[in-house]
């Protein structure tokens, strides 16, 4: 097992560097001077020279690349144009707010949807069945941002049941985390209801009925063990999905992230907080899609079976 | 009528005939077609697509661009919805359903040239990369695995925050970051049939690789691509619309859908149908394509049915 993750360990790093490569040269290709940027068009010509040198602006692509990763691997990923400040220490104190959007957000989608996508199952054709896929179509249709001013609309303004914007208590978190969640939590009832289609008809089910379980015996202990394994890729797919909507989220409702930060260091033209908050979102994607592989090694019985 | 037919083997009755005539006519669209139609979702699909089409093609004939979709009028702002202004009008006196009608010609200009450019250029790669293997499919397809790694909306992010906002560069945005799907769905069906009789054949008559690529492989990898494509352009109109609503997609006064949703939102405590009209053309849109996009796949692609 040891092994297993390690080697999924070994696999991340060439896909991360390549992934900062490509992030790195897309955000090369900014129109306009980065040191004019910071100093402003009042600046003269030889602070201008010293700042571009003092950044190392005059090196060549793959230098600044190279120089970049190095950097990164000791835990720097620049200066902020804007704040002076170092761009990890900006994004670090903004983490943990996005990181529990994100969670709260999967975690509803998945208390939600798991159990739809079962009971669809189980009674196909029914009323249940139809209303819940009917709804996880409008819920994958439905952009999150769209969802969030509705909710907003609603339960804010309205009923004002819950704050509309800011971060901090529980009440803060359950709208953005609904908005986040509902087209993830459509996509994985889909899949549960599927996948649990086609488990349901196996044999080995026939068998366990047979033998007399009794049946949500039958459903939780012997159709849900096979059950996991595509609706955890699904849900880690859609993880990545999520992240990339929190951009517009945290937007919406105000949520001190680090998608907020991301926008904002955009309209500022700050690279290097631009080029870093996208760095850490796809970090932090790949890692997650790493633990869902390790997941499946313990849920699914033949990968494990290769690595003992 | 037995016994003749058993006499000659290579004869063929009237009878049969009739039946050999009528598989042989059944093309490709003819087959799509009835698999699609048994498939009432599909169909809901299909007609809501023409009707948003039909609008989108039409819209200048319906609503003038200059004079209805753009001009202000400061004497009819911010009305609810009334006969004269069916969805009412906007900040500026702008009648919402006209916006909303040329709204839907960009939404579906953007899918349409987005999903066009990621498919052709998507489908290039895959085809080859399938059909070559080896070290040239080992490296392409590594690329795209690390453009897979990032996700969608932060790569489409990242590209309009580096070129600028405007509409070329988002759906220049779009297409780049859909083009691995496309690479990875070719290529995987280029593999299933790589091993094809008719393609030795067409190997064994000399053909070289380009004419084998575009004449025996991509045109059977049609099926794949047709459904893929109709769930890309579903996710393009939401990502566009996402973009646009951040400020980093079509500017205003365009009536882009999310750019309409991004004003409205000032006005949301009062007026919220400015929010509410252009989010639902979206979600009709988005699911219309995407049930489109799960017909074609229980039609084309029986294996898949659940």
């Amino acid at each position: 097992m040891h092994r297993y993750i390690l080697k999924r360990l070994v696999q991340l790093i060439p896909v991360i560097l390549g992934v900062v490569l490509i992030i790195f040269l897309i955000m090369d290709l900014t129109p306009g001077d980065p040191a004019r940027m910071v100093l402003g068009n009042m600046a003269s010509e030889e602070a201008i020279a010293a700042f571009r040198e003092e950044q190392g602006l005059n090196d060549p692509l793959p230098i600044r690349y190279l120089r970049y990763v190095f950097d990164m691997l000791r835990g720097s990923l620049g200066t902020s144009y804007r704040s002076s400040r170092p761009v990890i220490d900006e994004l670090l104190a903004r983490f943990p707010a996005t990181m529990q959007l994100a969670s709260a957000s999967i975690i509803f989608a998945l208390v939600i949807s798991v159990p739809i996508g079962i009971v669809s199952a189980l009674k196909q054709n029914s009323l249940f069945d139809t209303v819940g896929m009917v709804a996880a179509l409008l819920g994958i249709a439905m952009p999150a941002f769209w969802l969030g001013l509705i909710l907003i609309i609603s339960f804010s303004l309205k009923l004002d049941w819950l704050p509309s914007s800011g971060s901090g208590s529980f009440k803060h978190l359950i709208l953005p985390a609904v908005a986040n969640g509902v087209s993830c939590a459509a996509n994985i009832a889909r899949i549960t209801r599927s996948s649990m289609l086609e488990i349901i008809r196996q044999d080995y089910i026939r068998t366990a009925k047979s033998k007399g379980i009794g049946k949500m015996k039958v459903v939780l202990k012997h159709a849900m063990g096979n059950c996991w394994i595509p609706v955890i890729t699904v849900a880690g797919l859609q993880f990545g999905t999520m992240l990339g909507g929190t951009v517009i989220i945290e937007n919406v409702f105000a949520w001190n992230g680090v998608g907020d930060f991301l926008l904002k260091s955009i309209s500022a033209k700050d690279t290097p907080c631009v080029l870093g908050g996208i760095v850490m979102f796809t970090v932090v994607f790949s890692v997650v899609n790493l633990l869902v592989d390790i997941v499946y090694a313990f849920i699914d019985p033949r990968i494990k079976a290769q690595y003992q | 009528m037995k016994k003749e037919s058993k006499k000659n083997d290579f004869q063929l009755s009237p009878e049969e005939m009739e039946i050999l005539k009528k598989y042989k006519k059944r093309s490709f669209l003819a087959e799509t077609w009835r698999g699609l139609r048994k498939n009432k979702g599909a169909v809901i699909g299909l007609i809501i697509i023409a009707l948003i089409a039909f609008v989108a093609i039409f819209a200048d004939l319906l609503y003038d661009y200059e004079e209805v979709v753009i001009m202000p009028d400061y004497s009819a702002t911010l009305m609810s919805p009334s006969l004269e202004h069916p969805l009412g009008t906007d900040e500026f006196g702008r009648d919402v359903l006209a916006r909303i009608v040329h709204g839907a010609r960009l939404s579906m200009e953007i899918a349409l040239l987005s999903t066009a450019f990621s498919l052709s250029v998507g489908g290039i790669i895959g085809a080859y990369s399938g059909y070559l293997g080896g070290k040239f499919d080992a490296i392409v397809m590594r690329i795209m695995d690390i453009f897979l790694a990032i996700p969608n909306m932060l790569l489409a992010l990242a590209i309009v925050a580096a070129l600028g906002p405007n509409l070329f560069n988002l759906i220049l945005a779009i297409a780049i970051s859909d083009v691995p799907r496309f690479a990875r769905i070719l290529r995987s069906t280029v593999l299933s049939i790589k091993d094809s009789e008719y393609i030795e054949a067409s190997k064994a008559a000399g053909a070289r690789t380009t004419t084998i690529v575009f004449r025996e492989i991509i045109p059977n990898c049609i099926a794949p691509i047709i459904v893929q494509a109709s769930i890309v352009m579903a996710a393009a109109i939401i990502i566009a619309a996402s973009l646009s609503f951040i400020g980093l997609g079509v500017q205003p006064p365009a009536p882009e859908w999310g750019a309409m949703l991004s004003s409205g939102r000032s006005y949301m405590r009062e007026y919220n149908y400015l929010v509410l009209f252009p989010g639902l053309a979206i979600v009709i849109t988005v699911l219309a394509f995407n049930l489109l996009g799960d017909g074609l796949r229980d039609a084309l692609d029986p294996r898949l049915k659940r």
